[in-house]
């Protein structure tokens, strides 16, 4: 898929659906999702919600399994794996979540919280190397002095506290790949940088993968400049490719109208900035999904009797570095406005 | 709660005594005097009322609060500003043992905070300790009077022997001319003990169900909820007057057994969709992702989220638990002995107290004893909430 | 009141909670005025005040709460001044929607399941006062159909069949219903997805145009800000700790903390990536630090700021506040930094 790494993807989506039942009807959730995620790599997923962004996010971190398609870890099917490795497979993979006041136990203290899993899998030998590890991962995640974090309870700490005692948390089996699920998006404005720059040291200390979950392209654009960006719509990846490619040279339509409509902190260029208007401004129902592309219905460059009969695959586009699935661009046709 | 069948004893009193040297000693030994001698009165109390198993246990309690006031944090490494590599994280076992006492008196100093603050939740735990100190206590400082105080006899032919209050019978005297009040105050310890017993019981049939049926679905959660709902269809009483009428219920503790029997089903339900949805939250899901294993999420993710959902429920189930208890005896279903505060009402009531003003205590002074103390349940549980939950505990 | 112009006037508010270890000053000191016509955007982080000043101003507050002083000058279109807090239930039921209305944050929860959309803008109307159904469906329609709403469709429809971004335009609608002149808006795009929240945006642009509002609107995203404010005031800690144009604000900041928060926000359009947090978090709002609130986070900060409070100052020639005392080279910092931009953008 992307030929830059040569290297043996750590997780694999391959052609991967995900439904859930809501009472008697059936929401395809995931659609024929494939994605690689290479070692130390970085990878937004962005999306507006509903688009399975989270969902994808579960399914990678091993919380969710898919109802159809493979989840393969290093080459091997997770479901094929036996307990022991599975368990390690399993430990990782881990995930940080969005709401910092739900990811923590309010009866544990910091102290406990980091050193269950510590014991649980033997990490530390004894009480004073346990202690000792504790202090690191609050160390590493920049709480210091860990002295006055380790007896206090969750209630005890603000919002970006929290997130770090999440990240420590998961550090604790030395994980491979971390999935954060929209992780910064409840914390304040003022301290996102830190938490986000934070992460990505630790990517490089540790040599781990992220996988980053976010609504907020201009995050995604930050914190991934170096990596990839997948861009999803309905449950189906639209657009995927290196960063600097997507931001700067959007293909896929929805991709574009993403970049036209987010609102930027610059009063001059929030001025000037030209939108794109769509041809409808409602999201169909996944229950009720249009045929061929879905975006076809609020797409301004819609051909019909293409765009709404075949589902495009992703593929490259000419004149393209990333991978987009829309068809006029797969055939280098090209966009043009219908009236 | 099967053990707590005892009255004080001076053995006990002795041991209790004894036990609380423990904290005495650390105390004075710390300079933290008050504390020292409050833990030596906890000690010698829970001793005095059950022996061993309360002054033992005790024993740790009052320690850990002894402790807690004075355990400085100069060895531990955790407070300390220094680089990482030059602080000893060795610690003797003394010393572990020492801090996490420390860290459990500082919970238990919270907790009683949390219950002074709350002044309803304050006021039913002083009116339950009052009712435990009384059956326990009580039958120590008052005898039992069992004999007749005749006071009527220029009126011969004088159907019964009640009595008003009076100086000497501060609630009077019943049909026969007995004291109403050492009646009272040996007549609660067994419907109390067996209530108790009752919604304990029913508390653990439930959690264990309601935890299983949520944390196993399937069937067996299926299977689970349609015996709760059918057991929840039948009308419980008229069944347990039933059951009370065909097998002799000689004994109390399968008395409480057959209670808890038919009250768990609401309870369970209650607990699985609990469960239910701490299962959903994000710390479990990073329990389960931390690979910490399922007893691990039961025992420390979910139940300390519940306990104090737990406590306030076995309280109401005690309370349900008396209530059906005292119907029975009021109604004559489960073999009578005395003293009991239900048979209390069914003499009153078979003796016509309800016909003459003077015998209005021989009924009134049951039913407000049970009143008032399932009043005080109700009313402590109202600081439950605060006391268990760290966040509230703190007053935030 | 002197300014004919200005439509609402805030002086010297305080706002505290009573709190178990204490009074919390939510809000203290806060003095602003709303011109007509005018879109004012209260910018901060959670806990900065910005909610409860809102909620004060529709004398909506918690039970909790007590408004400890200053005064809410409102003048109405008979050119009468009111003073909000002086009024009486009946008076501030006349008050809330006919001249004042709000739009919640969490609005997208804020409609009952069980009743028709329809039903809700009757019923409305009627509380307030309003006797002609007619002319209110006529008017509704007219507002649907301007805030980009099926009409007849939303009209009828129950709120479950409507999708958030429709229902917090439903919201929109609504709370112009009765002509207010100034609209509250609580966070109106927050939790909204990237193009409904562009559709938000161009509604209330639009709304401002036809029906010559004066909109105060509270958010975290200084991006909603720089589309949509013509003022912006930043808040920290309880105060107003600038206020001004917002070109002056955004691209000449004289306050630590507008800075700082203009630093730690990522930009699509620019290639600038050295962005930085603010470090440390709000101070404690029943204990708060001496001197400027800010210090203990400011880079700026000088052994002055931590004994003395800044007071709101001119800034320049036009209405520009800051409360700083270092707002020279907190200026000059911003200043350095556009420089080195453009001379990378020139490269």
């Amino acid at each position: 898929m992307n030929q830059q790494h040569g290297q043996r993807p750590l997780i694999e989506l391959r052609q991967v659906q995900r439904s859930f039942k809501q009472g008697r009807t059936v929401v395809p959730v995931l659609q024929e999702i494939n994605l690689d995620v290479y070692p130390n790599e970085v990878i937004c997923l962005v999306g507006e919600s509903g688009c399975g962004k989270t969902t994808s996010g579960k399914i990678i971190a091993g919380l969710l399994s898919p109802s159809a398609g493979d989840v393969l870890y290093e080459g091997q099917k997770l479901d094929r794996l036996n307990g022991r490795e599975r368990a390690a497979a399993r430990r990782a993979l881990q995930i940080v979540h969005q709401d910092p006041f739900a990811s923590l136990n309010p009866t544990h203290t910091i102290e406990q919280i980091l050193s269950y899993p510590l014991k649980r899998h033997r990490m530390v030998t004894d009480n004073a190397s346990l202690r000792r590890r504790i202090w690191e991962l609050l160390t590493m995640v920049d709480l210091t002095p860990p002295g006055d974090i380790v007896n206090k309870y969750p209630h005890q700490l603000s919002g970006g506290q929290r997130q770090r005692v999440s990240i420590a948390r998961a550090l604790t089996v030395q994980p491979r790949l971390i999935v954060a699920d929209e992780a910064v998006s409840m914390v304040d404005v003022s301290i996102r940088i830190s938490l986000l720059k934070m992460m990505q040291a630790l990517r490089q200390q540790l040599n781990m993968a992220i996988v980053f979950v976010t609504h907020d392209l201009a995050l995604a654009k930050y914190f991934a400049w170096e990596g990839r960006i997948a861009v999803m719509y309905l449950g189906r990846i639209v657009e995927i490719g290196r960063t600097p490619d997507i931001i700067n040279n959007p293909a896929h339509p929805y991709t574009r109208a993403l970049i036209a409509a987010i609102p930027e902190p610059d009063p001059d260029v929030a001025r000037q900035k030209a939108h794109m208007p769509l041809r409808s401004e409602d999201i169909p129902r996944l229950t009720e999904m249009p045929p061929g592309c879905a975006f076809h219905p609020r797409c301004p460059f819609f051909i019909p009797g293409l765009c709404d009969v075949q589902v495009p695959p992703l593929a490259a586009a000419p004149g393209f570095g990333q991978q987009v699935a829309c068809l006029p661009l797969n055939q280098g046709e090209g966009l043009r406005v219908v009236q | 709660m099967i053990g707590l069948q005892t009255v004080a004893t001076p053995v006990g009193l002795l041991i209790g005594i004894v036990c609380g040297f423990v904290p005495l000693i650390i105390g004075i030994r710390q300079k933290q005097y008050v504390p020292a001698l409050l833990g030596w009165v906890a000690c010698a109390l829970s001793g005095f009322a059950c022996g061993w198993l309360g002054g033992l246990p005790m024993i740790v309690l009052a320690t850990s609060v002894v402790i807690s006031y004075s355990h400085t944090v100069k060895s531990d490494p955790f407070l300390s500003r220094e680089a990482l590599e030059n602080i000893d994280f060795t610690e003797t076992t003394a010393e572990r043992i020492v801090r996490q006492m420390a860290a459990l008196g500082r919970t238990i100093r919270g907790a009683m905070r949390a219950l002074l603050r709350n002044k309803a939740g304050f006021l039913g735990f002083i009116g339950m300790m009052f009712f435990f100190l009384m059956t326990v206590f009580g039958p120590t400082l008052i005898p039992y009077d069992g004999q007749a105080h005749f006071y009527d006899r220029l009126l011969p032919g004088a159907q019964t022997l009640f009595r008003p209050p009076s100086w000497e019978f501060p609630l009077g005297l019943d049909y026969q001319g007995r004291d109403i009040l050492s009646h009272i105050v040996h007549g609660g310890q067994k419907i109390i003990i067996t209530a108790f017993q009752a919604g304990v019981m029913t508390s653990i049939v439930a959690v264990a169900l309601g935890s299983l049926a949520a944390l196993l679905g399937g069937w067996i959660d299926r299977g689970l909820v349609a015996i709760a709902n059918f057991i929840l269809t039948i009308p419980q009483f008229p069944l347990l007057v039933v059951l009370a009428a065909i097998i002799e219920i000689d004994n109390r503790f399968f008395l409480a057994l057959l209670l808890a029997a038919l009250d768990w089903p609401g309870l369970m339900r209650a607990v699985r969709a609990q469960v239910l949805s701490l299962r959903e939250r994000d710390y479990v899901q990073a329990a389960i992702s931390l690979d910490l294993g399922l007893w691990h999420i039961i025992t420390r993710e979910v139940l300390p989220n519940m306990i104090s959902y737990i406590v306030i429920s076995t309280i109401f189930s005690v309370r349900a638990a008396m209530y059906s208890l005292v119907a029975l005896v009021v109604l004559g279903f489960v073999p009578l002995s005395e003293p009991d505060w239900g048979l209390m009402i069914f003499l009153g009531n078979q003796q016509g107290s309800l016909f003459s003003r003077d015998a209005l205590m021989m009924v009134l002074a049951p039913v407000m004893a049970i009143a008032l103390f399932q009043l005080s349940l109700v009313m402590f549980t109202r600081s439950l909430e605060e006391v268990f939950n760290p966040r509230l505990r703190a007053g935030l | 009141m002197t300014d004919n112009n200005v439509v609402l006037s805030v002086r010297d508010v305080s706002i505290t909670y009573l709190v178990q270890r204490g009074r919390l000053k939510a809000v203290s000191d806060v003095s602003f005025d709303l011109h007509r016509g005018e879109t004012l955007a209260l910018i901060g982080e959670s806990a900065c005040g910005k909610s409860t000043l809102n909620l004060g101003l529709m004398r909506l507050l918690p039970r909790t709460a007590k408004i400890e002083k200053g005064q809410m000058l409102y003048s109405g279109r008979d050119a009468k001044t009111i003073d909000i807090l002086k009024l009486n239930s009946g008076q501030l039921r006349r008050f809330r929607w006919k001249e004042c209305a709000m739009v919640f944050q969490a609005a997208l929860n804020s409609l009952n399941p069980v009743i028709r959309i329809q039903d809700m803008v009757y019923d409305t109307a009627r509380a307030h006062g309003e006797k002609d159904m007619r002319r209110v469906r006529a008017r509704i329609l007219d507002l649907f159909q301007m805030v980009r709403l099926d009409p007849e469709r939303v009209f009828k429809a129950y709120p479950h069949e409507l999708s958030g971004g429709m229902r917090q335009r439903v919201l929109i609608a609504l709370s112009v219903l009765l002509d207010p002149q100034v609209l509250l808006l609580d966070e109106p795009t927050t939790a909204l997805d990237i193009l409904t929240q562009r559709v938000i945006i161009d509604i209330l642009k639009d709304l401002r145009r036809e029906l010559g509002l004066s909109i105060i609107f509270i958010s975290h995203d200084l991006a909603i800000a720089a589309e949509l404010a013509d003022t912006v005031a930043t808040m920290y800690a309880g105060n107003i700790v600038e206020i001004g144009p917002v070109e002056d604000v955004f691209y000449r900041p004289r306050h630590a903390y507008s800075y700082g928060l203009l630093q730690a926000v990522p930009r699509l359009s620019s290639e600038a990536n050295d962005l930085s947090s603010i470090p440390g978090k709000p101070p404690d709002l029943v204990a708060p630090p001496t001197g400027c609130k800010f210090h203990e986070r400011c880079a700026f900060a000088v052994e002055h700021c931590k004994q003395e409070i800044p007071l709101l100052m001119p800034m320049g020639e036009r209405a520009h506040l800051a409360a700083c005392f270092e707002s020279d080279r907190v200026h000059a910092a911003s200043q350095r930094e556009v420089t080195t931009q453009e001379k990378s953008e020139v490269q």
